[in-house]
C-alpha cells in the first residue's frame, strides 16, 4: 500500500458544517475521493447523508436527561452546573428539541454521547489507516460560530481531542503522534443573523463572540493548530450575503487548504509566526479538566 | 480571572496582548453570469423534445390470438399424430392407448410423455415469444402510449381461454374400452348386429382416443401457459413502471428547471458590492437563433428534431458508459427515466452553450469593463477581513502569510486567450505568487480568493459588533458560553468582556 503523508479527518459539525461538506463534493478531488479523507459528522439534528462515513447524532431524550442529572459523578462533574444553568432557561422536558442557539444544551449531549463520539472517530481513524496508511492524520473541524451546536462542538471536540484519556480511546493502540491537533474553519454567522429576528440575531452573534473568546483561550493552550475565519465583509464591502454563498466559501477554503497543506505545514513550524506568547506544551497547560 | 487589557491601537478584545497569531481568514470575490435566460430556453427545448417524442410514437397493438389453450393443444396433437408411438398402435389395442393416456395424466417420465412435453414447450414458446418481444419493443418505443395500451393488453390476457378443466373425454374413452368386450366376445351380441356396429364402434373409439389425448394435453398445457402469462403480466407491470418513471423523470426535469430558474433569479439580486461584474442574460430569441444557426435548421420543427437526436445520442453515450439501459441504443424516453436529471440538464446546457459559444464568454465582458480595472477591483474586493498594518506587525511580532488563488474559465472566443493572459498578468502583479486553476468547459464564473494567515484575532474589526451583541444578549438571559471554558463557570457572560463592552458602548 502506498503511504500518504497526511490524511484528513473531516469533522463537520452542526447544520452549516453539513451544508459545507455537501459543497465540497462540487470539487472533483473530493467527489472522487482523491484526497485521503474520512468523515465524522456530529449534530444534534437528524443526520441522513450517505456520503458521511460515520454519523453521530447527539439526540437528547427525557430519559437521557434523567440519567445525566441522576448520575453526575458517572458522566462529568460539570453536570450539576449545567443542570442549574439550564434550569433558569428551560424545563428539562424542553431540552430534547435540539440546541436552539443555547450552547450548553449541546454540551449536555456531548457529555452523554462522548463514548459514541470516541467510537466513531476511532472508526474513522481506523478507516484512514487501513486505506491510506498515513504518516499523520489532521482533524479539520468546520461549522459556523453562531449556532447552538456547531460552535459548541468545535470547542468541545478540539479540547477533548488533546486530552490524553480521550486520545487513548480514539487511537486505541495506535501511535499518539499520528493524530495532529485540530485545525478549525468557522463561518462568521452574520448572514445567519441577518435572516433571524432581532433578538435571536443578538444571541447568534453573542455565541460568535463567545466562540472567539473560548477558542482564543484554547489556542493559547495549544489545543488548536490554527483557526480560519471566513469573512463577512472587508473595507470595500464584499458581502457574503446568503447561507449558500457562506457554505461555498467555507468549502472553497477547506479545499484550498487541503490542496496547499504542505504550504501551511511548513509555515506552522516557522518560528517567525510566533506572536507575543511563547508556545507552551499543550499537554502540560491542559492538565486541568474542563468537563 | 484575567486582567482587563485595552490596547488603543488594536480593535478591542479581552486580553488582546495575549492573542496568538494563529488565525487565518479567506476573502472571496466572484463574477456572475445570469443563466436564467438559458434555463428558460433549455426548459422550453426539453418540452419540445418530449412533445416531439410523444407525437412520433407509433400506435401499437399486440395480437393475443395465439395464446389460446384449445388452439395450442390442437397444434400439439397435429405435431404428434404422425409419431411412432401413436402410428404403430394396432387398431384394436385399446389397452396401449389407455396406457399412453395414463402416462400423460400421471406425468410419468416415459419417452411418450417427454415427447409430448417437448412439443408443448415448443408450441407455447412459439406462441409467447413474439408477444413478449412485441411488448418490450412497443413499451420502449412508445412509453407515453403504454399505460392505456397495457391496460387493454392485460384485459385481453385475462380473457384467454385455458381449455377444458375436466377429464370427461378420458372417462368416455375408458368406458369404451370396457364396452369393447361386448363387441369382441362371440355370442354376447347377435352376429348380424355385431358386424353392423363394429366399424362404427371402431370409429368412435379412434375419435374418443384423440379427444381424450387432446384433453390430457390441455391439462399439461394449462399450468405452463398460466406461468407464461403470469410472466407476461409481470413484464407488463415492469413496462408500466418504465412508462410511469419516464413521466416522473420528465416532471422532475421540469421541476429542476423551475428551481434553477428561481435560483438564477435569486442570484441576480445579489448585492452589487459582492458580485461586481455581471454577464447579462441572453434573450430567448437570441439563443434560439444561435441554436438554429449552429444546427443549420430553418424552422422550429427541424431544430427540435435535431436537438432531440443530438440529446439522444449524447445520453446514449452516457448510459452506455454507466451501463444504465438494457437496449443499446435506447430511445429518448427510456434514457430520460434512467439518467439522473442533473446530467440531462447539464447536457442541455452544454448543447446550448456550444451552440451560442462566444456570447457566453466572461472575457468579452471583461474587455468591455477594462482588464486592468477589472483585476484591480477583483483584488480589492476579495481582500480578507484581517489587515495587518506595519504597526501591528511590529507590535505583535507577526509576519503575514498569504495564499492567492484564481479560478478562471477556459477561453471561448478568438480574443479570449489574450484577455485571459492579460488578466493573469495583472493579477500576478497585484498578488505575487498567485496561482490559477482552470475551470471546466461550461464554467463562466471567475473566482478570486485570498487567504491571509497568521494574524491575532484582536485586530479583527468585527469584534466590536460581536461584543455589542454579546452585551445585548444579557437582556435575554442568554447562556453564550460553555461551562468550564474561558472563565465561565455557569455559561453566563464573562465579566471582563462585559466591562470592556461597557467601556466602549456604555451600559447595556
Amino acid at each position: 500500500m502506498n503511504r500518504s503523508s497526511t490524511a484528513f479527518l473531516f469533522i463537520p459539525v452542526g447544520g452549516v458544517g453539513h451544508a459545507t461538506f455537501s459543497k465540497m463534493f462540487e470539487f472533483e478531488e473530493f467527489a472522487e475521493r482523491r484526497v485521503p479523507f474520512s468523515t465524522v459528522y456530529i449534530d444534534t439534528d437528524v443526520i441522513d447523508d450517505r456520503r458521511i462515513d460515520f454519523p453521530c447524532q447527539l439526540k437528547l431524550s427525557k430519559e437521557i436527561i434523567k440519567t445525566l442529572y441522576g448520575n453526575p459523578n458517572r458522566f462529568s462533574p460539570v453536570i450539576p452546573k449545567l443542570q442549574s444553568a439550564l434550569a433558569t432557561k428551560l424545563e428539562a422536558d424542553q431540552l430534547v428539541n435540539g440546541a436552539r442557539t443555547t450552547r450548553p444544551i449541546t454540551q449536555l449531549g456531548f457529555i452523554y454521547y462522548r463514548s459514541l463520539i470516541a467510537y466513531q472517530i476511532r472508526r474513522a481513524i481506523t478507516k484512514l489507516n487501513q486505506e491510506h496508511n498515513p504518516q499523520t492524520i489532521l482533524p479539520i473541524l468546520f461549522s459556523s460560530s453562531g449556532g447552538g451546536s456547531g460552535s459548541a462542538l468545535q470547542i468541545l471536540l478540539a479540547s477533548e481531542m488533546v486530552k490524553p484519556r480521550f486520545r487513548r480511546r480514539i487511537l486505541f493502540g495506535g501511535r499518539n503522534s499520528i493524530l495532529e491537533r485540530a485545525i478549525s474553519f468557522v463561518a462568521e454567522p452574520f448572514c445567519l443573523a441577518e435572516d433571524a429576528a432581532a433578538d435571536h440575531a443578538s444571541l447568534i452573534l453573542a455565541n460568535a463572540m463567545a466562540f472567539r473568546m473560548e477558542s482564543e483561550s484554547l489556542l493559547q493552550k495549544g489545543v488548536y493548530q490554527m483557526i480560519f475565519h471566513e469573512c463577512y465583509s472587508n473595507e470595500l464591502g464584499t458581502v457574503i450575503h446568503n447561507h449558500d454563498a457562506m457554505c461555498r466559501l467555507l468549502a472553497i477554503s477547506i479545499v484550498e487548504f487541503t490542496r496547499n497543506w504542505n504550504f501551511f505545514k511548513a509555515r506552522l513550524v516557522d518560528p517567525s509566526i510566533v506572536a507575543v506568547n511563547r508556545r507552551t506544551n499543550f499537554e502540560n497547560t491542559f492538565s486541568g479538566s474542563h468537563s | 480571572m484575567n486582567e482587563l487589557v485595552f490596547e488603543p491601537n488594536l480593535v478591542p478584545f479581552p486580553n488582546a496582548n495575549e492573542c496568538r497569531a494563529l488565525r487565518a481568514s479567506t476573502g472571496i470575490c466572484l463574477t456572475m453570469h445570469d443563466k436564467s435566460g438559458i434555463s428558460k430556453v433549455a426548459s422550453q427545448i426539453l418540452e419540445n423534445i418530449v412533445e416531439h417524442s410523444r407525437s412520433s410514437e407509433q400506435p401499437w397493438t399486440i395480437n393475443t390470438d395465439t395464446l389460446d389453450g384449445d388452439a395450442l393443444s390442437q397444434k400439439v396433437i397435429d405435431s404428434i399424430v404422425g409419431s411412432e408411438e401413436i402410428n404403430e398402435l394396432p387398431e384394436d389395442d385399446l389397452e396401449s392407448r389407455s396406457r399412453l393416456l395414463n402416462q400423460l395424466a400421471t406425468e410419468a417420465a416415459t419417452s411418450f410423455y417427454r415427447m409430448v412435453r417437448t412439443r408443448i414447450e415448443d408450441e407455447i414458446d412459439a406462441a409467447v415469444t413474439p408477444v413478449r418481444k412485441t411488448l418490450q419493443e412497443q413499451t420502449q418505443n412508445s412509453p407515453f402510449a403504454a399505460t392505456e395500451r397495457l391496460t387493454e393488453f392485460i384485459d385481453a390476457i385475462s380473457a384467454i381461454r385455458f381449455g377444458k378443466k375436466t377429464r370427461e373425454e378420458t372417462r368416455k374413452f375408458l368406458n369404451l374400452k370396457r364396452a369393447k368386450s361386448v363387441f369382441t366376445t362371440p355370442g354376447v351380441l347377435p352376429e348380424k348386429i355385431r358386424t353392423r356396429l363394429m366399424p362404427k364402434f371402431q370409429r368412435i373409439v379412434r375419435e374418443g382416443f384423440f379427444d381424450a389425448l387432446a384433453e390430457e394435453i390441455q391439462f399439461l398445457i394449462l399450468p405452463k401457459l398460466k406461468n407464461e402469462l403470469r410472466e407476461i403480466e409481470i413484464l407488463c407491470e415492469e413496462s408500466r413502471q418504465i412508462a410511469s418513471q419516464t413521466r416522473t423523470a420528465i416532471d422532475q426535469l421540469h421541476r429542476q428547471f423551475r428551481l434553477e430558474s428561481i435560483s438564477a433569479k435569486h442570484e441576480t439580486v445579489v448585492p452589487k458590492n459582492s458580485i461586481f461584474l455581471e454577464l447579462p442574460s441572453l434573450e430567448s430569441t437570441e439563443i434560439v437563433a444561435g441554436l438554429k444557426a449552429s444546427f443549420r435548421c430553418k424552422d422550429q420543427v427541424a431544430l427540435t428534431k435535431a436537438l432531440a437526436d443530438n440529446l439522444q445520442e449524447q445520453l446514449n453515450q452516457y448510459a452506455q458508459k454507466n451501463q444504465l439501459t438494457k437496449a443499446i441504443p435506447a430511445q429518448l424516453p427510456e434514457l430520460l427515466s434512467r439518467i439522473p436529471a442533473e446530467v440531462v440538464i447539464a447536457e442541455l446546457h452544454r448543447m446550448i452553450s456550444d451552440a451560442i459559444g462566444e456570447h457566453l464568454s466572461i472575457y468579452r465582458a471583461i474587455r468591455d469593463f477594462g482588464v486592468t480595472e477589472f483585476s484591480q477591483t477583483l483584488v480589492n474586493k476579495s481582500e480578507t477581513i484581517s489587515r495587518l498594518g506595519a504597526n501591528e506587525k511590529e507590535e505583535l511580532n507577526v509576519s503575514a502569510t498569504y495564499l492567492f488563488r484564481g479560478f478562471l474559465p477556459p477561453p471561448v472566443g478568438e480574443e479570449d486567450a489574450a484577455t485571459r493572459a492579460e488578466l493573469e498578468n495583472d493579477l500576478t502583479f497585484y498578488l505575487p505568487g498567485i496561482s490559477f486553476v482552470e475551470l471546466g468547459p461550461n464554467e463562466t464564473q471567475i473566482t478570486l480568493i485570498q487567504m491571509n494567515c497568521f494574524f491575532p484575532i484582536c485586530i479583527e474589526e468585527h469584534n466590536e459588533d460581536l461584543l455589542l451583541m454579546y452585551q445585548q444578549s444579557v437582556q435575554h438571559d442568554h447562556l453564550p458560553h460553555l461551562i468550564g471554558f474561558h472563565d465561565s463557570s455557569d455559561g453566563t457572560h464573562v465579566d471582563d468582556a462585559l466591562k470592556l463592552a461597557e467601556l466602549l458602548f456604555g451600559e447595556n
